[in-house]
């Protein structure tokens, strides 16, 4: 009996330390954002000189900056790192505080779900979230509406029916439209192929921005015939082996479009490995792997959509919320077709 | 005897079962029974194959491991760190990921062993450990661009012929389980443990040990499935075998694996794991959903536990 | 006999009962008055255990008659006993360890509201009334793991109580109690006399007989002896009527010339199992026979000496030569076999061919070529299974399908295997039949007579007369007496037992 209150109590400290250890990295990180905005941008501040010296003074304090939570689905591959970097430079640009967080990967919506609720509970001026499914989402986001925290969302969409039926609402949605993004790959397939015969790399179902990728692509090549449809869960491995699969049953497909790059990639090694040639593959991402394949002609065209870009807008729509502005529904973001027409025109922009 | 030819009935049955999915998928689809589609499958099944061979020698001691996934993610990052990131030779980058994957299966066996955790809790520790660290490590990115050389080992054939690298590899390491199961003291002492540990060390055997290496050479096994899986698709990824131990797992008790210990053969994981693969590419080639697949080889995991529980109760009799 | 027969609580007539292969009791009788202790007593393998489990309905494959306060009834299980007003405390404990005391008590009976809903407050209430009725002040709220053994022997009770039986069973309780733990038990004892509620007692602990009991009842292999007053009887006579038969000339011993002293202990201690100061000695060429109650600590010593368990201190010697033995695998390498009590959980592995098992402890000589011989292995081991009589038609044979007697002979096909010459038989004959038993017995001498040092532990008086040569008895967890070459004469099964009931 005593050894359970022992191992409790220790358990409790370890919270409470790890806690502490959080709190502090936050509030540091948050102190140098702070100063570094003010001295970039004093003109941000709309009060007198008086104020913001006073807020100099007590820059060790909190309270007064804007803290954002912003929750993606995964940290697990390129296109959140890169938001995240995005995230991060646009904050200290603007100085705000950000506190970006993820679940270990992008099924474990559960856990997202309670990302959500703890960041209501911590009281956040407001929320960007990416959600990890388009209905599980809702009821934490009407929590937050219920506590006054604005939800902006990025890069996924949800329900927005649902939604608005269960009473809630989200400020923006700030991203590209999937549905045309992906169009921009459909488009160029029927424009560049004759007599497609195509197979389809689905996502993991449930999302919908997986949908609106595949719907989007195949509405522009309607007259071509479809010959599989498989899902290989976003998973390069699975990828692989779906895709020699349906190579090995259907050697005619000449165009495939995957609705990720993990997925994509995995279809290039198989179609590499099976010996296959004249097969278009499109995907979606612009990772840097797909670069590298689009350079080397493997896959035809890859769908960018900027995560760096998305990021600001999010924090910007934070900043517009907090500051009175109404918004639209959609804050749409670039999203471009990469091909090997502009590839290196979109690595050169990139490095900068 | 009559009693013998209840033993071999496990192996037997996953073998008939085999052979009856490969006639059906064959009369189902055109495109199953060929060259090109066999050795598609045999190209698929050796990561799941690879990987069950390590497993399997965990649970003939009556053990389980189910940090072997995670720890092919963990051992494809070292190498990928070492070898694109780091920039040091292919060969120090294979050493030193197979030295983490059998240090993650030392790690569980000491665990299992000295300190008495239960092998589910222990390699659940392992499976979060190793994920955590993958992932970390990674910064989340995939880590590709590898030599050709090694690649060869993931999508190569072996010179003159159709016949890939790795398939190669996957049944010269069958042989050599084989071999090491039937013909070791290795092999003996990890079945009598499985049959009767208490029994084992009453007899001089030192189960401490034995289980310590059955756990390395499980962790050993992944971090060779992780040199397939990276030549394989010429990259590492820190999300890459998730939830493969479940694949691994089932190719045991299809073939004929009890997780009680003590019962099972090499070969018939082997055929276990030709049964997941063989489904999945049938159902992908008639283009059915893979959320049928995964109740199928649900159905099958089933079928293949129940022959064995009725195994065991006929042996109680 | 008809008046007297109404007083009866409990008759029991003619009780018999078969296992497989043995006759456990051949037509015991057994009765009862209402308030009385009654001793029920017998060497190991009486039949005391036996006759309670027919009557407490645990074993209900019985024949002849119980009448229960003068109604003819069938024993047929333990709920419906209990309901009778008979209850048994089990020798081997029957709680559940992660259950509150009351849960324990009340188990399968929790008083529930209308709604099945468990009243806890009325259960736990009840619970301390009982307890607090036997004296005791365990906490109707602990859960049993943490309580001590004593404790739990006293929720036993309680619970047996609560049944409000007219009849407590009690098989041993004393054996896991300390000195403080009996006395309260001793006192429980006497207010449920007082209360007119009958005890059955069965003990090893002639002094607590002599302290309680009313009447004694005495079985022996199975037969009954007497049933009489205690004052009617000596410890003599109890000692005598317990061991009874006289040695026959069943044990075909041989004498061999002794050798040196291959195994030396001095003072070993072990905390675990209260095994105290124990020294002795086992010399090659000699059988050293080890006997012991229940309980006494012999197996527990001899795991100790293989390297099975840990000791505390102590030194063992080997040739001559100290050693330090830490685990199976130690004793093994330092030529120690040992064939453990329980064949089927701790001596064989089931799933094993007779080959398979017998190979285990010497894989290694089977190696050529980095390979197990597989041909060789069959030849050498077809040698032992011949040599030995195992009865069976291939070695390949799963040993799971072996009769005791075989099985145990493929335990000793495995030693034999081994490079030992220390040999460790830990009841080496039990649940044996006749013939196979004479076998063992002459593979014994014939390992004496190899030059092996064989050390027999037993819970047979006859067999460890008949096979030793030098005695070592020990009664909790201490050497109590030791026969050896000037005294083995005076061994008899009254001087032996003498010993073994010796307290400490």
């Amino acid at each position: 009996m005593k050894f359970k209150k022992i191992i409790a109590l220790m358990l409790a400290t370890l919270m409470m330390l790890s806690l502490v250890a959080c709190g502090g990295g936050e509030s540091t990180s948050d102190d140098s954002g702070s100063s570094e905005a003010e001295a970039v941008e004093p003109s941000a501040d709309s009060d007198t000189e008086e104020v913001s010296s006073d807020a100099e003074e007590d820059s060790s304090a909190t309270d007064g900056d804007i803290q954002i939570a912003y929750i993606v689905k995964a940290l697990t591959d390129e296109f959140w790192e890169d938001m995240q970097a995005g995230a991060f430079a646009y904050a200290e640009e603007v100085g705000v505080e950000i506190d970006f967080q993820a679940p270990p990967k992008e099924t474990d919506v559960e856990q997202q779900v309670n990302m959500v609720e703890n960041a209501v509970v911590k009281g956040y001026d407001a929320i960007i979230l990416s959600a990890a499914d388009s209905k599980a989402l809702i009821p934490a986001i009407i929590t937050a509406n219920e506590a006054d925290i604005p939800v902006i969302l990025v890069n996924d969409t949800i329900d927005m029916d649902e939604l608005e039926n269960s009473g809630g609402y989200v400020e923006t949605y700030v991203g590209i439209d999937q549905y045309e993004a992906a169009s921009l790959a459909g488009k160029h397939a029927a424009e560049n192929i004759e007599d497609g015969k195509v197979a389809y790399l689905e996502g993991i179902s449930g999302v919908q921005a997986l949908q609106d990728r595949l719907d989007g692509f195949k509405d522009q090549v309607s007259d071509f015939e479809i010959v599989a449809s498989q899902t290989a869960n976003n998973d390069r491995n699975e990828g692989y082996n779906v895709t020699q699969n349906i190579l090995s049953a259907n050697p005619e497909v000449n165009v495939i479009w995957a609705v990720n790059a993990e997925m994509g990639q995995g279809a290039i090694q198989a179609i590499q490995q099976g010996g296959f040639e004249n097969i278009a593959v499109y995907d979606f991402d612009a990772a840097s792997d797909d670069i590298a394949a689009v350079q080397n002609g493997t896959l035809t065209g890859t769908v960018a959509q900027y995560p760096e870009l998305q990021a600001e807008g999010a924090i910007q729509a934070c900043l517009d919320i907090l500051d009175g502005k109404e918004l639209e529904a959609h804050t749409k973001t670039k999203a471009e077709l990469i091909t090997l027409d502009n590839v290196e025109e979109f690595i050169a922009n990139k490095n900068n | 005897m009559a009693t013998k030819k209840k033993i071999n009935f496990g192996d037997k049955s996953s073998l008939i079962v085999l052979i009856a999915l490969i006639i059906l998928l064959g009369l189902l689809e055109p495109a199953f029974a060929t060259v090109n589609n066999a050795i598609n499958i045999l190209q698929q099944v050796t990561v799941v194959a690879i990987l069950a061979l390590g497993v399997n020698i965990v649970i003939f001691t009556g053990g389980i491991d189910i940090s072997v996934g995670a720890v092919v993610a963990l051992s494809g990052i070292v190498l990928g760190k070492i070898v694109v990131d780091a920039g040091l030779p292919m060969f120090v980058g294979i050493v030193l990921s197979l030295l983490v994957a059998l240090f993650c299966g030392v790690f569980n066996g000491v665990m299992i062993s000295k300190f008495k955790l239960q092998p589910m809790i222990a390699t659940l520790a392992m499976q979060s450990m190793a994920r955590g660290l993958a992932l970390t490590i990674a910064g989340g990115k995939t880590i590709s661009g590898y030599p050709e050389s090694f690649l060869y080992l993931g999508q190569g054939n072996v010179f003159g012929t159709k016949i890939p690298v790795q398939i190669v590899l996957m049944i010269a390491l069958f042989i050599i389980f084989h071999f090491i199961m039937r013909y070791r003291k290795f092999g003996r002492y990890i079945y009598a443990i499985g049959g009767n540990e208490e029994a084992s060390r009453l007899s001089g055997i030192n189960v401490d040990r034995y289980k310590i290496l059955a756990y390395s050479i499980s962790g050993l096994m992944a971090g060779v499935t992780s040199l397939v899986l990276v030549a394989k698709l010429n990259s590492a990824q820190p999300v890459a075998g998730l939830e493969y131990e479940m694949d691994a797992i089932a190719s045991c008790v299809i073939g004929g694996s009890s997780l009680l210990g003590g019962q099972g053969s090499v070969w018939g994981t082997f055929i276990g794991a030709i049964i997941i693969v063989i489904i999945r590419n049938g159902l992908n080639l008639m283009g059915i959903s893979s959320n049928l697949q995964k109740f199928v080889i649900g159905l099958v995991i089933l079928l293949a536990v129940l022959a064995d529980s009725f195994r065991n109760r006929k042996k109680l009799q | 006999m008809s008046k007297k027969s109404k007083e009866y609580l409990l008759e029991m007539n003619d009780i018999t009962v078969r296992f497989p292969g043995v006759l456990a009791l051949d037509k015991v009788h057994f009765d009862m008055y209402p308030g009385e202790v009654h001793a029920l007593l017998g060497e190991n393998g009486a039949g005391k255990s036996t006759i309670m489990k027919a009557l407490a309905g645990v074993n209900r494959h019985y024949e002849g008659e119980i009448i229960w306060k003068g109604e003819p009834i069938k024993a047929e299980s333990i709920v419906e006993q209990n309901e009778r007003g008979i209850s048994i405390i089990f020798q081997e404990m029957n709680l559940l360890p992660n259950l509150t005391v009351a849960e324990n008590i009340f188990f399968g009976r929790h008083p529930t509201d209308s709604m099945g809903m468990v009243l806890w407050d009325k259960m736990n209430n009840d619970a301390r009334e009982l307890l607090d009725s036997i004296g005791t002040n365990i906490r109707e709220d602990a859960l049993i793991k943490d309580l001590t053994v004593g404790a739990m022997q006293m929720v036993e009770i309680a619970k047996a109580l609560s049944f409000e039986s007219d009849l407590v069973i009690m098989d041993e309780p004393t054996s896991a109690l300390t000195n403080k733990e009996t006395e309260n038990l001793f006192e429980v004892i006497e207010k449920l006399k007082q209360r007119d509620v009958g005890i059955v007692y069965i003990s090893h602990r002639l002094e607590e007989i002599d302290l309680l009991a009313d009447r004694i009842t005495i079985l022996r292999d199975g037969k009954y002896i007497l049933t009489e007053k205690k004052e009617n009887l000596s410890r003599e006579d109890l000692i005598s009527n317990m061991v009874g038969r006289e040695i026959d000339d069943f044990y075909p011993r041989v004498e061999v010339e002794v050798g040196d002293i291959a195994l030396k202990v001095e003072n070993l201690n072990q905390e675990l199992n209260g095994l105290k100061d124990i020294s002795f000695f086992a010399r090659a060429g000699e059988t050293t026979g080890f006997y012991g109650l229940m309980g006494a600590g012999r197996t527990e010593l001899m795991r100790a000496i293989y390297g099975a368990d840990h000791y505390d201190s102590g030194d063992v010697y080997i040739w001559g030569e100290k050693t330090n033995i830490k685990s199976c695998e130690d004793g093994k390498n330092k030529g120690i076999a040992f064939l453990t009590e329980d064949r089927k959980t701790q001596g064989l592995i089931l799933d094993f061919s007779i080959s398979e098992n017998i190979s285990i402890t010497n894989i290694d000589a089977l190696i050529s070529n980095f390979k197990i011989n597989l041909k060789e292995e069959k030849e050498r081991n077809q040698e032992l299974v011949s040599k030995l009589q195992v009865k069976t038609p291939s070695i390949q044979q799963k040993t799971l399908n072996l009769s005791g007697g075989n099985q145990q002979k493929v335990v000793i096909c495995k030693w034999l295997n081994s490079d030992s010459n220390i040999f460790i038989f830990d009841e080496p004959t039990r649940g044996i039949d006749v013939g196979a038993k004479t076998e063992i017995y002459s593979i014994i001498n014939s390992l004496k007579e190899e030059g092996n040092a064989v050390i027999v532990v037993t819970s047979e008086l006859p067999e460890l007369l008949g096979v030793s040569d030098h005695i070592y008895v020990m009664s909790n967890g201490r050497i109590s007496g030791e026969f050896d070459n000037d005294t083995l004469a005076t061994a008899n099964q009254k001087s032996v037992m003498r010993y073994a009931t010796k307290e400490y």
